[in-house]
């Protein structure tokens, strides 16, 4: 789960980055757009590389993106994704989510199935 | 895979005007991702000329499965892992009466050529928004610009495809993508095919520069708008029809 956080946060940190180079530090609790001067559309590229990155969206179907203020709103998001996936996963496979190999399409369309169920 | 190549994806690559715009982007260098409903002899010899996928890619898709769209996005991305370009092509049309026509035949024009071009285009910003850079050419025509007979539904979703252009570029551009339009004429292609002499005559009458468009003229405005020199130009539509609509 850290290594979740900090691959959402580091990619987070970046997008923050190049809008704000002064701005190198970022906390979990600190708000998206008020504190971080972030845009919706600089939301939706940290949730594209996070999909490049992760192979999940967790906002197609699991959670609203209407609920995501924080950095760490966004790392409970990715969590409940993969914490749905490592209860239904075989032990050999639950390895930290951020360094496993890519769930893939399958265990997504798997996950959104159970979201609907 | 990775390299420097640009990366374009074409809906509906494998025949007429798709094929075109294939050959056109590999001629330039880049790769491209194509996929249609069924294999073509185009298709066929792009693969056999490339097993490994270097240059050309192409699925089996049809574009009215949305969930396939995605799929067939990610696995170009994790291919290539870019998406510089995306040309919205694939069309289908039905002519008649929409007192007439049946349930399907509105509901396959809409999702061939409206709703599948949004959620193609939704999975493709996936890959050009990292990127900060990408450019989109959605495929519309005259008759999302002009009246006709017979096609009512298929210019509705023509003209929703400038919509679409206009709205997403004011969306996307501070993200450094360009999202375009090109509206073609009549032009000779199979849509065409059947149209009588006299018909083609009549076209030709009508058009300012007395001539069908062609597949080249067609092609030569989304190189325009995908090259660098388009680099300032986005929710932009240009009307590739010799005058017909002005």
């Amino acid at each position: 789960m850290d290594n979740l956080n900090e691959t959402i946060l580091a990619v987070v940190r970046g997008v923050v980055k190049e809008k704000n180079p002064e701005l190198t530090a970022i906390r979990p609790d600190q708000l998206l757009v008020e504190d971080l001067g972030l845009r919706s559309l600089d939301l939706a590229r940290i949730i594209a590389k996070l999909e490049v990155k992760l192979d999940v969206d967790p906002f197609a179907e699991l959670v609203s993106i209407t609920s995501i203020r924080t950095p760490g709103d966004l790392c409970a998001a990715y969590a409940k994704c993969f914490e749905d996936e490592e209860e239904s996963a075989p032990p050999e496979e639950s390895e930290p989510a951020a360094t496993r190999s890519r769930p893939g399409l399958e265990s997504q369309r798997e996950l959104r199935k159970r979201a609907r169920d | 895979m990775s390299d420097d190549r640009r990366v374009a994806i074409v809906s509906g690559g494998s025949r007429g005007l798709g094929q075109a715009i294939v050959e056109d982007l590999l001629k330039q260098g880049m790769t491209v991702a194509a996929f249609s409903r069924s294999a073509t002899r185009f298709t066929e010899e792009r693969q056999a000329a490339d097993p490994k996928g270097e240059s050309f890619y192409w699925e089996a898709i049809d574009g009215s499965d949305f969930p396939r769209l995605g799929e067939f996005v990610r696995g170009v991305l994790r291919r290539y892992e870019r998406v510089d370009a995306l040309v919205n092509n694939m069309a289908t049309m039905s002519e008649g009466l929409l007192a007439l026509m049946r349930d399907a035949d509105i509901h396959r024009q809409v999702a061939m050529n409206l709703e599948a071009a949004i959620y193609l285009t939704r999975a493709c910003l996936k890959g050009m928004l990292p990127q900060a850079a990408g450019s989109i050419v959605n495929i519309a025509s005259v008759n999302a610009l002009r009246g006709h007979t017979g096609v009512a539904v298929y210019s509705a979703t023509k003209a929703a495809m400038v919509g679409l252009t206009k709205s997403l570029a004011v969306e996307v551009g501070p993200g450094g993508i360009r999202v375009n339009c090109v509206a073609p004429g009549y032009f000779q292609s199979e849509m065409t095919s059947g149209f009588s002499d006299e018909q083609l005559a009549r076209i030709a009458r009508r058009t300012p520069l007395r001539r069908l468009g062609t597949v080249e003229d067609i092609v030569a405005a989304i190189r325009f708008f995908l090259s660098p020199q388009a680099a300032f130009i986005t929710g932009q539509m240009i009307a590739v029809d010799g005058g017909f609509t002005s």
